[in-house]
């Protein structure tokens, strides 16, 4: 896989930045060269931080007229040869559902951030969510697998935003960056480092680029390769074959296996005093931020919690959900919204593990001491 | 006339001046009764059918040797 | 001139699937000839579509780079294309519920940016693909799927439309017309901003059917009696104009 070693754009040291900045920053250095985007709180600091830096670093930069045209505009660049990102949140998201199917169907990568607020509808615009987890998953229509990352502070605003641009390139699938509005704002310490592994896809005329291979090669628009992109069914060479029972059968099958069979390598979860632990709880974005300050009390009281934390919501951590709640007696699940996630955990531990909620949808984050409230109950 | 991709519409019948085109009970691959140029002799070179026909089937040919007696205009569509 | 399109088309996909007497079959085939004859590199271009009949014209026809995006979105997706390679020359071809309707929004926005690419509506006036649906260019009074008992809207005037968002060279034409119609197509694919042709291309299967004129060669005397040129049409008014198709540039 051609994946090369670049230097950092910025002075490697300490920046002080909100998670927007960061992940803008992230992204160029990721070599994201596309932004187009459309306003929508919390998340257009990213956008306006892309208006300036974009001219500086020869980039495009293009605010459209809606979120739909801003992830179509990525998905032409990306064909261009261009990394392309663009940043919404839940509103604007639902908008580009039908531009993600179609990234996914003609393998096309590109990224795009949710800061995450209170839904449904235009719901609380300036407050926290975490009820995008499950669109993120089946929003587009019909069926695929696709890839969700959650940061947990400004830094992995940076570092996962990186991830996220190399994993796309890697599998030739979109990248939803579920962050949330308390990421979004929150100012802290990034650290900035003197060396990237950066990806890029794979590049080869003579094979065909929607098939044969399990991640095909992917040329550009302009190099003589006469591409044939649709997003109707098509053959291994993209000519369209909405007739055709079985090349259907073998692209969707494809796109499928395409990330199962590399689940192992996609998912990253971390692992806060999980080995000797009797409540576990399991938690993703700001409200792993609670979730860890609650374990570190408890444990200073030699309680016994630990904190397993998703970093890849999708494809989901089966596995170490499974290895992490064997270990415990209990699960407390804590997210931002009325149960997304905690359904799916409930589904993987079966009926072997009790699985309890915490959910909180008024639009404030979870506080360190909500979650201690619950866990004192269960222990 | 790439004959294979001919549907039968019959807009060169209608579109040529000089009745060129005529159709026949052939039956395409793709189930289409094909229209030929029967009258080739008759063409003058209009190109109204290569422009208007919608398949594309039609490229018009100037014969400049091998006059026959009939084909004294010096054109003829081509097969 | 005679000219062999040959190099143009992908041959294995041949016969088009469009339907017998096809107005795109005939815009197909003009807009091939107007790349021939400027000898344009087809290899640099790259040829964006929607959904429906009109957005099949390039793909999967032309041996070049095709982009079938979604239904209304080839001008938001083409202008990705554009900003990312100004060097690769943009063609949207796609049908006028694609572009007005569902798209209109991509499409003010793009003339109003001027972004240098060459948008080709080619204009049925119904949504053919889907069985005959009314389209924003239908005219009043037309018969169609949804308008049975016909058509109470008024059809928008795309030109108009266009070239009042800024939009560098705006002009009509039908395959009637198809001398002029490549001439533009040329002149079309010359500016260097960006370029609307709203071409009239009737749909004899799901138009002409429903109206009176089920062959293609009588949509076609249709057109050639019903157009007046740009110039003459300034003088008139609107309601002179009712049955009328103006055809040229717009100023």
């Amino acid at each position: 896989m051609p994946e090369r070693i670049e230097k950092s754009l910025l002075l490697p040291k300490k920046y002080f930045w909100s998670g927007n900045i960061a992940c803008a920053e992230g992204a160029l250095q990721a070599g994201c060269r596309f932004y187009a985007g459309y306003p929508i709180t919390p998340s257009s600091e990213i956008m306006e931080h892309m208006a300036n830096r974009m001219p500086q670093l020869g980039g495009v930069f293009i605010q459209m007229e809606d979120e739909i045209g801003s992830i179509c505009a990525c998905i032409g660049a990306s064909w261009s040869g261009v990394k392309a990102m663009t940043a919404t949140s839940g509103p604007g998201l639902s908008l580009m559902l039908e531009g993600i199917g179609y990234a996914l169907m003609t393998e096309t990568p590109c990224v795009i951030v949710n800061c995450q607020r209170q839904g449904p509808a235009t719901g609380q615009a300036t407050r926290p969510g975490q009820g995008d987890m499950m669109q993120a998953r089946w929003g587009a229509h019909g069926d695929y697998r696709i890839i969700a990352l959650s940061p947990w502070s400004s830094q992995e605003m940076y570092d996962l935003i990186i991830l996220a641009f190399n994993l796309s390139e890697r599998f030739r699938v979109p990248v939803i960056f579920l962050a949330d509005e308390v990421i979004a704002h929150l100012k802290e310490a990034v650290l900035v480092r003197p060396e990237f592994v950066i990806f890029d896809r794979y590049k080869d005329k003579e094979k065909p680029p929607f098939g044969e291979a399990l991640i095909p090669p992917m040329p550009t628009f302009g190099e003589g390769a006469a591409l044939l992109v649709t997003g109707s069914t098509h053959n291994e060479w993209g000519v369209r074959k909405v007739q055709d029972s079985l090349a259907h059968e073998k692209l969707n099958i494809r796109l499928i296996n395409k990330i199962e069979a590399n689940k192992k390598e996609i998912v990253k979860i971390e692992q806060y005093f999980v080995d000797d632990c009797e409540i576990l709880i399991i938690a993703f974005g700001i409200t792993a931020r609670s979730a860890y300050q609650a374990v570190k009390m408890f444990r200073e009281e030699n309680k016994k919690v630990g904190l397993l934390r998703l970093v890849t919501i999708w494809p989901f951590p089966e596995e170490a959900i499974r290895e992490a709640g064997d270990k415990s007696k209990k699960v407390l699940v804590c997210e931002m919204n009325q149960g997304q996630i905690f359904y799916e955990i409930k589904r993987v531990l079966g009926d072997k593990k009790e699985v309890l909620p915490l959910f909180k949808t008024c639009g404030e984050a979870i506080y360190p001491w909500e979650v201690m409230e619950k866990v004192n109950l269960l222990l | 006339m790439r004959q294979e991709w001919c549907k039968g519409c019959s807009l060169c019948i209608d579109i040529c001046p000089k009745g060129v085109f005529l159709n026949t009970e052939e039956i395409s691959k793709r189930g289409f009764k094909v229209i030929k140029p029967i009258k080739e002799e008759k063409c003058i070179g209009c190109l109204l059918c290569e422009l208007f026909c919608p398949d594309l089937v039609i490229t018009v040919e100037e014969i400049k040797e091998d006059l026959s007696p009939k084909n004294s205009r010096g054109y003829a569509g081509k097969d | 001139m005679s000219q062999s399109l040959t190099k143009y088309l992908r041959e294995e996909v041949f016969p088009t699937p469009f339907c017998p007497g096809c107005g795109h079959g005939i815009l197909m085939g003009a807009i091939l000839r107007a790349i021939d004859e400027l000898q344009l590199d087809f290899q640099k271009m790259v040829f964006v579509s929607g959904i429906g009949c009109g957005a099949w014209i390039p793909s999967p026809h032309f041996k070049a780079d095709t982009l079938h995006t979604l239904h209304g979105r080839p001008i938001a997706y083409a202008t990705g294309v554009k900003l990312a390679r100004p060097d690769l020359k943009v063609v949207v071809i796609s049908g006028d519920g694609d572009l007005a309707a569902i798209g209109g929004n991509h499409l003010i926005h793009a003339a109003r940016r001027n972004i240098p690419m060459t948008v080709i509506c080619a204009n049925n006036s119904i949504y053919g693909m889907t069985g005959g649906q009314v389209s924003p260019t239908t005219p009043k009074g037309a018969k169609t799927e949804t308008t049975p008992f016909g058509n109470q809207e008024t059809a928008f005037d795309l030109c108009k439309l266009v070239k009042a968002c800024g939009a560098s060279f705006v002009c009509r034409y039908t395959v009637f017309h198809i001398k002029p119609l490549i001439k533009a197509l040329i002149k079309g694919l010359n500016t260097p901003g960006f370029a609307f042709l709203d071409v009239i291309s009737p749909c004899p299967t799901q138009f002409g059917r429903r109206n009176q004129m089920p062959k293609i060669y009588e949509m076609l005397q249709d057109l050639k009696k019903r157009a007046l040129p740009y110039d003459k049409a300034k003088a008139r008014t609107s309601e002179e104009l009712k049955e009328r198709i103006v055809i040229g540039e717009y100023e």
